[in-house]
């Protein structure tokens, strides 16, 4: 009757949910807090996926990302939060993108190559971050006072700010 | 000083604070770093909420795509009450109270055609209530517009609907009654009265209108909004890891902070793309189905990471296999192909401009651009002419010669009518051997004389006429044109000169002929002459201008049969002032009217009006309902004067 179905795109979809619950696994393995609100996030974000809302999946998202950092509070390996971290933002980022396609394309479109394309894009910025974060750590800053890396930190967040502030973040 | 420059130098600093604690950790006092790193942590976490609390103000913007799968939806007669009502009587002006009196007189209408009052006793009738047993539509005519029972008004306020239209609706489906039109299978009863009876336009498409949507060729760039909040993750790592002295939630923030960084805006410029467009078969018979494949090629230095593509499918055209959409990322070089399959409908079809979407890898800006083919791209579907096997219903013309009455066929007489005494000098052929041989008579017999008939064929393509009882299906203009079409060919096979002409657009005109040529000129005529081109809107007009160029297109003694709903007061006008202009006038009147909603039965009752009076000036009307095919309903009306 309205033409075409314009839900969610399977494979972003798809992406979206394996993604986060990646991210669940990891920030709720080691913090029961991280797992409740991880769940009551994950349920949103699913939620937001099946009904394409952006708001909802935002609002999950959010929730999860709020787990992996109470799960960094109470102690849990620095691995699983940088994945947690990483497959939060990649199962936010798939669903957006699923959604948005799914309006513009629908769902009996081809979509499989842009969607596996952009995942691969969002994972490798995050993969070469988390990297990076990992190779300082393990070379001893993580040992010293917090005081050099968060200055190195707050600098480097107000140079993409400086970026960000002619759009985008 | 700007946002961006004040926060380069922020960073600056900071960066000179950390490399400095980083070679020589002494230099700053330990209680100083102390307070310093727990101020940040909680300006990061403010900063944080701030950027959360801004997302909410900022929705996120995308380009919204056409539906060209889908042919445009078809209106039902009677989508707009306003529209019927103003049918009947056209006053224009004043408040609520005109749609009470044009309802009135309206069921004045009704009742001295159907129940054989006068003028006054209907009126009578109306204005004391007594014309139907609905209390509430009585009510609503009535004069003196008495309330109605407490229990009617209570259950008025509990349905949702005001008192107003839930009298519009009841006085609707009275007018319907009386006026004998069905009333039962109305669908969507427990919508609320306003929806129902005014005729949303619920069930049109969701997205864009294609014309707009794809007509609109000037590349545009975006800000998608796709990462906004992203840079919320970063500060608040950052602050929850200061203020708890984790490292590892520290290091989060590199993530977040990579994710801002790679989210920032670029600048996109559009990519050389190419389409390549085939279509198979490029001249289909009506119903086969065309296979369309579209290759786009990157033929830029750089890959497109993000392209979205909506092909242009021709509005009246309708996808029945795969989707003209594709979302794929090109390498410099490579290409992508689709294929879908359209069904055909009559008519030259041509393809738009593939609709196109572009973004950044990280899909933070968006561009918008048409592409189109090298070369146009176009289905032309002429169906072939079919003639019918009922007699088309023309009217029998007064010839010169006193006493006979020819018929519409032409050719040698060749259909026995009577026998009569022989007279000297009828020709020895025609006397009637069998008769003289059995009782010694000399009769003659007589044959029908046969004389041809000039024909002109007019279509009704108004607006008004654009309706039928389903949203996906046939328009009253696309069974006029289909029985045009086989009206034509039955005719000219029967030896008349026939002409075609369509209502309201001058350049559409077939003057009156025979022949192969003719035949060949009429089939690419109906097929493919934009005014009746399947799929568009035509334009609403009062078509009195053309009429007068048409009568003095039309000879003489040329009769006319007109393919119309009759879904407006116009077209009777024209076929009464053509019938008096000397063209002998005949209706066929494809029947598009449904009485699924209170509007649609009052367009009913409306067109019955017209048909009865058309009738009643003389014209005859074949009356077409929709699930009958043409031969069934003219040999059904079973033509006589």
């Amino acid at each position: 009757m309205t033409g075409i179905d314009r839900s969610p795109t399977r494979t972003g979809s798809a992406l979206a949910v394996l993604a986060a619950l990646v991210a669940l696994a990891a920030a709720g393995a080691t913090s029961w807090i991280a797992l409740a609100v991880g769940t009551v996030g994950v349920a949103l974000f699913l939620a937001g996926v099946a009904l394409a809302r952006h708001a909802a999946v935002s609002t999950g998202a959010a929730a999860l990302f709020v787990g992996v950092l109470a799960a960094g509070v109470q102690g849990a390996p620095v691995t699983a939060l940088l994945v947690g971290a990483v497959a939060t933002v990649v199962a936010w980022d798939s669903a957006g993108t699923a959604i948005d396609l799914g309006a513009q394309l629908g769902r009996s479109a081809t979509t499989l190559r842009l969607e596996l394309v952009h995942a691969a894009g969002t994972a490798l910025v995050g993969g070469l971050a988390a990297a990076a974060g990992w190779s300082i750590y393990q070379l001893g800053l993580g040992t010293q006072p917090l005081t050099a890396p968060v200055f190195l930190l707050v600098a480097a967040l107000c140079l993409a700010g400086a970026l960000a502030a002619r759009g985008g973040g | 000083m700007s946002r961006g420059r004040l926060l380069a130098a922020v960073g600056l600093v900071a960066f000179a604070v950390g490399v400095g604690a980083l070679v020589a950790p002494g230099v700053f006092g330990l209680g100083i770093q102390r307070y310093a790193v727990v101020v940040i942590g909680l300006l990061a976490v403010a900063a944080a909420l701030r950027v959360v609390q801004g997302r909410r103000h900022a929705p996120r913007r995308r380009a919204e795509t056409a539906t060209p799968e889908a042919v445009p939806a078809v209106a039902s007669p009677g989508e707009e009450l306003d529209a019927v009502l103003a049918a009947f009587d056209p006053t224009r002006y004043g408040t609520a109270d005109r749609r009470r009196k044009q309802l009135r007189r309206v069921a004045t209408e009704v009742l001295t055609r159907y129940r054989g009052d006068s003028e006054a006793t209907a009126r009578e009738a109306i204005e004391r209530g007594t014309w139907t047993d609905d209390p509430v539509a009585a009510g609503f005519l009535a004069d003196d517009r008495s309330r109605p029972p407490l229990t009617d008004r209570l259950r008025t306020r509990l349905g949702g609907t005001s008192p107003y239209w839930q009298g519009i609706e009841r006085t609707v489906r009275a007018i319907a009654e009386t006026a004998g039109v069905d009333t039962d299978d109305r669908d969507g009863s427990t919508r609320p009265g306003l929806d129902r009876i005014v005729g949303s336009l619920d069930g049109r498409d969701a997205g864009l209108d294609r014309a707009s949507a794809v007509a609109d060729p000037t590349p545009t760039t975006r800000s998608t909004g796709h990462w906004r909040g992203i840079s919320a993750a970063a500060l608040s790592a950052l602050g929850v890891g200061v203020l708890a002295e984790r490292a590892g939630v520290v290091l989060v923030a590199v993530v977040g902070i990579a994710y801002a960084a790679a989210a920032r805006k670029r600048p996109l410029s559009a990519p050389p793309l190419s389409i390549e467009r085939t279509v198979e078969p490029a001249d289909p018979e009506p119903d086969e189905t065309v296979t369309v494949t579209l290759t786009v090629t990157n033929d830029g230095e750089g890959p497109v990471w993000d392209l979205r593509l909506v092909d242009g499918v021709p509005p009246a055209l309708s996808v029945v296999e795969g989707s003209p959409r594709l979302g794929t990322a090109l390498w410099p070089g490579a290409s992508a192909t689709i294929t879908y399959e359209v069904a055909t409908r009559r008519g030259r079809h041509e393809f738009g401009h593939a609709q196109v979407l572009v973004r950044t890898l990280s899909g933070s800006v968006e561009r918008e651009l048409a592409v189109e083919p090298q070369t146009a791209t176009e289905i032309i579907c002429v169906p072939p002419l079919r003639p019918i096997d009922e007699p088309v219903p023309l009217r029998r013309q007064p010839t010169r010669h006193t006493g006979r009455v020819e018929t519409a066929t032409g050719g040698e007489g060749v259909e026995f009518f009577a026998t009569r005494a022989y007279r000297s000098g009828d020709p020895l052929s025609r006397i009637d051997w069998n008769r003289h041989a059995r009782t010694g008579d000399l009769a003659t017999l007589e044959f029908r004389e046969e004389r041809a008939a000039t024909v002109v064929l007019v279509i009704d393509r108004d607006e008004a006429a654009a309706v039928g009882p389903s949203r996906r299906g046939q328009t009253a203009v696309q069974r006029s044109v289909d029985a045009a079409s086989r009206l034509f060919t039955t005719l000219l096979d029967d030896g008349n000169r026939v002409g075609i002409a369509a209502l309201g657009a001058r350049d559409c005109w077939l003057a009156p002929g025979a022949g192969d040529a003719h035949r060949v000129r009429a089939r690419e005529l109906l097929a493919t002459h934009p005014a009746l081109a399947p799929g568009e809107t035509p334009e609403s007009v009062l078509p009195f201008g053309w009429l007068a160029s048409l009568r003095s297109q039309l000879p003489g003694d040329a009769q006319v049969v007109l393919l119309s709903p009759l879904c407006s007061p116009a077209v009777a006008t024209v076929a009464r002032q053509l019938d008096a202009g000397g063209h002998l006038v005949t209706v066929v009147s494809p029947d598009p009217t449904t009485t699924a909603s209170g509007a649609g039965q009052l367009a009913t009752v409306a067109r019955r009006f017209r048909i009865a009076d058309l009738r009643a000036a003389g014209i005859p009307v074949v009356d077409w309902p929709w699930e009958q095919s043409l031969p069934v309903a003219l040999a059904r009306t079973g033509w006589s004067e």
